[in-house]
């Protein structure tokens, strides 16, 4: 009986770091082509492979010097904090209308609202074009940016919904008890306490928009953004630029996650109980 | 009111409204090189008749259905040792972790697996070393899964997780107790649990390798072209646009009752 | 002519198909201290609700001091609520939150805070002004949320069981501060509660509410001694019932046969009942008495008499509570004062099992006709902890 248990102890053991070994493989993969595109980015060889070449900062010169690349990264950027000042918005108002209100036609709502991720982006690029172009809208940069909006807006929503969970509904109503109206609580309660979350939902719906490159293609007409730019290299010979390029992007988009996770996680500091 | 009538309106306008007309678009006619609005079934028939778009068709669901098959997987030992074998503070690290990629341009990624996976490329240059090779990983179904699991992977991983996470550990120490094996606590007890979050993961890798065409456009060599490539095709190349609407609204349709099916099964009482 | 501060006129609220407020009539006088009481889901808070304007009645009318106010916004009636969960707002400090109503009435700062400080030295919190209010304790938080109600002096207060988060020690102390509160302020509290002891403690009226409807309104001592319906008999836990048909009635005494035998009881007040009529015996726990098997008749003149066993002893405080057996199996509670129990009992060690005497006079006895109660005997009656205290 003894040995029994012990044996399983041990099988115990070799089974955990099997898995974690595996585990380990699995972030090895995920994490290789990302490292990869870093390290390339500072590699004087044309083609890039291994042995390396001599470090140096050729690509990023090059990328400074690019008219082409400082327009698509306004383009991107213009495009980016619009789409997320308006998803945000439009995911407040989503998220507070789940808190808030029970009505008929309130799955369908959230079915209507939450949908878009999961279409995919090939077919909701062709859709976006062809409706812009049928209402006469098309190539403007709006245009991307309310694309993207409607791609970002469920995260937005996700985002803060999760935050108002956290809320006491007596909170608003507590607010109007005192003399708030409708619109003063609003101000005053509900942003105040959603706070984190807005921020977080303006982090990642930028970030989204930053690195979306198949509804900005269709629709960007004559007004890049810099993913469209990394496809176009993409398209035409190995080009090391597209490293520099993309850790550029890469260190933009992680600064912004890691900005709103921060807001997410640390959005209530413990406090100590006063004795 | 208030809250709700902007959001009804904004997707209604550029949500909806581009879906829609992108069905009613399929039934349009293309004249000297331009769209004209009518209700044809000529598109439909036109690719219908073809047989390049049933290939791409069964190609596509088959690369799709694959992809789903091995990202799941892959992704469940992982899973499992993340739900199961580390403390909740390292799971929560790890899963920021392995939010990073989504935040990764997913264009840089596959450019680097070109690279990497290229005839004299690094893993080639690697092998060359000791003797072997080059292999051809390129333009090959292999290429095109590497890139599917760089774009699924991290997302599959991390709904299993947590999917795997909230199953009642009583349960598992019951069926431990009542003598159950390891592998029949996996079976009979985790899977069942998890089984939501598991198909969910699934449907998700299947929606995304079924849209997708950096992967096997770049590293599959699109041969054939899968269907999100001949959208493109058709539209980037020629002015075929209620063709490449009807691929699409084959596709959304396709897709539709894959998810369907998929959350019918997650739901049902029978495992 | 001047009406009541309060009124509810046939006032009726429903969600759905459910009734949660069923045509409720009452009146609460100015500076008044008035209790809610009920199990949960008997309409108590959507009363309160409904004074807050944050439900609106179905059907009837609620008036402030002579104003209809059914339609009136919550942010224009200044009718404070002290909430359950007290919904402190968690990002501002305790003068802010404070300051809050104030702040809403645009007030200007520096006359906000000056009243909003005033009523936290008043509340005894002045040093924790600015703190967070996440930092400080349940009852420190309990100050907050009264003095963030009361800093717009409003006429009315309501309360929705803001003692429930606490434990006892500290809601003994905050009913004595609530009390004194409202003495000095002289304005109206209407105080929700499920909790015996909080409204009998504080309470000038009760009103006990049973699925959306009034049992009875009265002062503590007339639902205590005098319950309208069987119902309020069983809520005021510290009760025994009987029931039983009226065989007899002679020289102005009704004699009842119930479950543990002939009960007889003072007729006054109950003109209109006669031979034959089904009624419920109330006799509060208090009223009986315990005897000894030996001690002599005299001791005991009581017209109301049965053998008894002891069946079990419970020590709260100075007040004991004993369960007895009648003969045929029917449990008596009693709730006594240890010093009396004792004199009562001086020659017996009490010991579980112990054969007694039970008795009652008969003016002790109060009748509840069984026709009145029958329709609101709930078949899942609550229980209530026989925390009632005279003291």
């Amino acid at each position: 009986m003894n040995l029994i248990m012990h044996l399983r102890i041990n099988a115990d053991r070799v089974i955990r770091l099997l898995l974690l070994g595996y585990l380990a493989l699995v972030f090895f993969f995920i994490f290789t082509p990302i490292v990869t595109s870093i390290i390339f980015s500072f590699n004087s060889e044309r083609f890039p492979t291994i042995p390396l070449g001599s470090f140096t900062w050729k690509w990023y010169q090059t990328i400074y010097a690019d008219a082409d690349v400082w327009e698509a990264a306004k383009t991107s950027i213009v495009v980016a904090i619009s789409t997320s000042i308006l998803a945000t918005l439009i995911g407040f108002c989503t998220a507070y209308t789940d808190f808030r209100y029970q009505f008929r036609g309130k799955n369908s709502y959230l079915v209507l609202a939450l949908l878009p991720p999961t279409i995919p982006l090939i077919i909701l690029a062709l859709a976006m074009l062809a409706w812009f172009s049928r209402l006469g809208i098309s190539g403007k940069i709006w245009t991307i940016v309310i694309a993207h909006t409607v791609l970002c807006a469920p995260f937005a929503m996700a985002v803060i919904r999760l935050r108002l969970q956290q809320m006491d509904p007596d909170l608003e109503s507590a607010a109007w008890n005192l003399g708030a109206s409708e619109w003063a609580a609003m101000r005053n309660i509900v942003v105040p306490f959603t706070k984190s979350a807005i921020i977080s939902a303006l982090c990642l719906t930028m970030a989204v928009s930053f690195d979306e490159f198949a509804v900005a293609w269709f629709v960007s007409g004559l007004n890049k953004t810099i993913p469209v730019i990394i496809l176009e290299i993409l398209q035409g010979n190995i080009d090391p630029q597209i490293n520099a390029i993309g850790t550029f992007v890469f260190v933009t988009s992680i600064t912004l996650v890691i900005i709103a996770q921060l807001f997410f996680i640390l959005r209530s500091p413990k406090q100590p109980t006063h004795v | 009111m208030t809250w709700r009538l902007p959001v009804i309106v904004w997707q209604l306008l550029f949500f909806v409204g581009p879906l829609l007309f992108m069905i009613a678009m399929s039934f349009f006619l293309v004249k000297n090189y331009r769209m004209v609005e009518a209700f044809e079934m000529t598109s439909w028939i036109k690719m219908f008749g073809k047989g390049y778009f049933w290939d791409s068709y069964f190609f596509t669901l088959a690369l799709a259905a694959w992809a789903t098959i091995v990202a799941t997987c892959v992704a469940f030992p992982a899973a499992f040792g993340l739900a199961f074998k580390v403390s909740d503070g390292t799971r929560r690290w790890i899963i920021f972790l392995l939010i990073i990629p989504f935040f990764t341009s997913y264009l840089v990624r596959t450019f680097s697996w070109y690279v990497i996976l290229a005839e004299s490329g690094v893993i080639n240059n690697i092998l060359g070393y000791i003797g072997l090779g080059p292999y051809t990983m390129l333009n090959t179904r292999f290429g095109t899964m590497v890139g599917y699991m760089t774009l699924t992977l991290p997302l599959v991983i991390i709904l299993q997780t947590l999917s795997m996470a909230n199953v009642d550990k009583n349960l598992i120490e019951a069926a431990q107790n009542l003598g159950a094996g390891r592998f029949q606590v996996i079976c009979k007890v985790i899977i069942p649990s998890a089984k939501v979050g598991l198909i969910i993961g699934a449907v998700f890798c299947f929606i995304l390798s079924f849209g997708d065409f950096v992967a096997p456009y770049y590293l599959g060599g699109s041969k054939p072209p899968t269907l999100s490539i001949l959208i493109i095709d058709t539209t980037k190349s020629g002015q075929q646009w209620p063709r490449a609407a009807v691929v699409a609204v084959m596709m959304t349709t396709t897709l539709m009752i894959v998810a369907f099916t998929a959350i019918k099964l997650a739901y049902s009482k029978k495992t | 002519m001047s009406e009541p501060q309060i009124v509810f006129e046939n006032v009726i609220k429903r969600f759905g198909d459910t009734v949660a407020v069923d045509k409720m009539n009452f009146s609460i006088e100015q500076g008044e201290f008035l209790t809610i009481m009920g199990s949960s889901g008997c309409g108590k808070t959507t009363t309160l609700r409904m004074l807050a304007g944050l439900e609106t009645p179905s059907e009837g009318e609620i008036r402030l001091a002579g104003k209809r106010i059914n339609e009136i916004k919550p942010s224009d009636r200044n009718t404070p609520l002290v909430w359950q969960s007290l919904a402190l707002f968690p990002f501002l400090n305790v003068v802010e939150n404070v300051e809050f109503g104030l702040k809403m009435r645009s007030i200007q700062s520096h006359d906000r805070k000056q009243r909003a400080m005033k009523w936290l030295e008043r509340m005894e919190i002045s040093e924790f002004a600015n703190r967070p209010v996440a930092q400080l304790s349940g009852g420190q938080r309990q100050r907050v949320a009264l003095a963030r109600a009361l800093v717009t002096e409003p006429p009315v207060l309501l309360l929705d069981e803001p003692l429930s988060a606490l434990d006892a020690n500290l809601v003994v102390r905050m009913q004595g501060v609530l009390s004194r509160l409202q003495k000095e302020l002289g304005i109206t509290f209407v105080y929700v509660t499920h909790s015996q002891s909080e409204a009998f403690a504080m309470a000038d009226r009760v009103v006990i509410m049973s699925q959306g409807l009034i049992e009875q309104i009265g002062t503590p001592k007339q639902v205590f001694r005098e319950p309208a319906t069987r119902f309020v008999a069983e809520f005021v836990g510290s009760n025994n019932i009987l029931t039983g048909i009226i065989s007899k009635i002679e020289n102005r005494k009704l004699h009842v046969d119930t479950e543990i035998g002939l009960v007889i009881a003072d007729q006054s007040g109950h003109d209109d009942l006669a031979t034959g009529n089904p009624v419920d015996i109330v006799i509060s726990a208090d009223r009986l008495n315990l005897y000894s098997l030996d001690s002599p008749d005299e001791a005991d003149s009581s017209s109301n008499k049965y053998r008894c066993k002891l069946v079990s002893e419970e020590f709260i405080g100075a007040i004991v509570t004993l369960l007895v057996e009648t003969e045929n199996g029917t449990e008596l509670k009693i709730q006594k004062q240890q010093k009396d129990l004792d004199k009562d009992l001086s020659n017996v060690n009490l010991e579980t099992g112990q054969q007694l005497w039970v008795s009652w006079p008969g003016e002790s006895v109060y009748i509840v006709p069984a026709k009145q109660s029958a329709k609101f005997v709930s078949p899942n009656s609550p229980t209530c902890p026989p925390t009632f205290s005279t003291g």
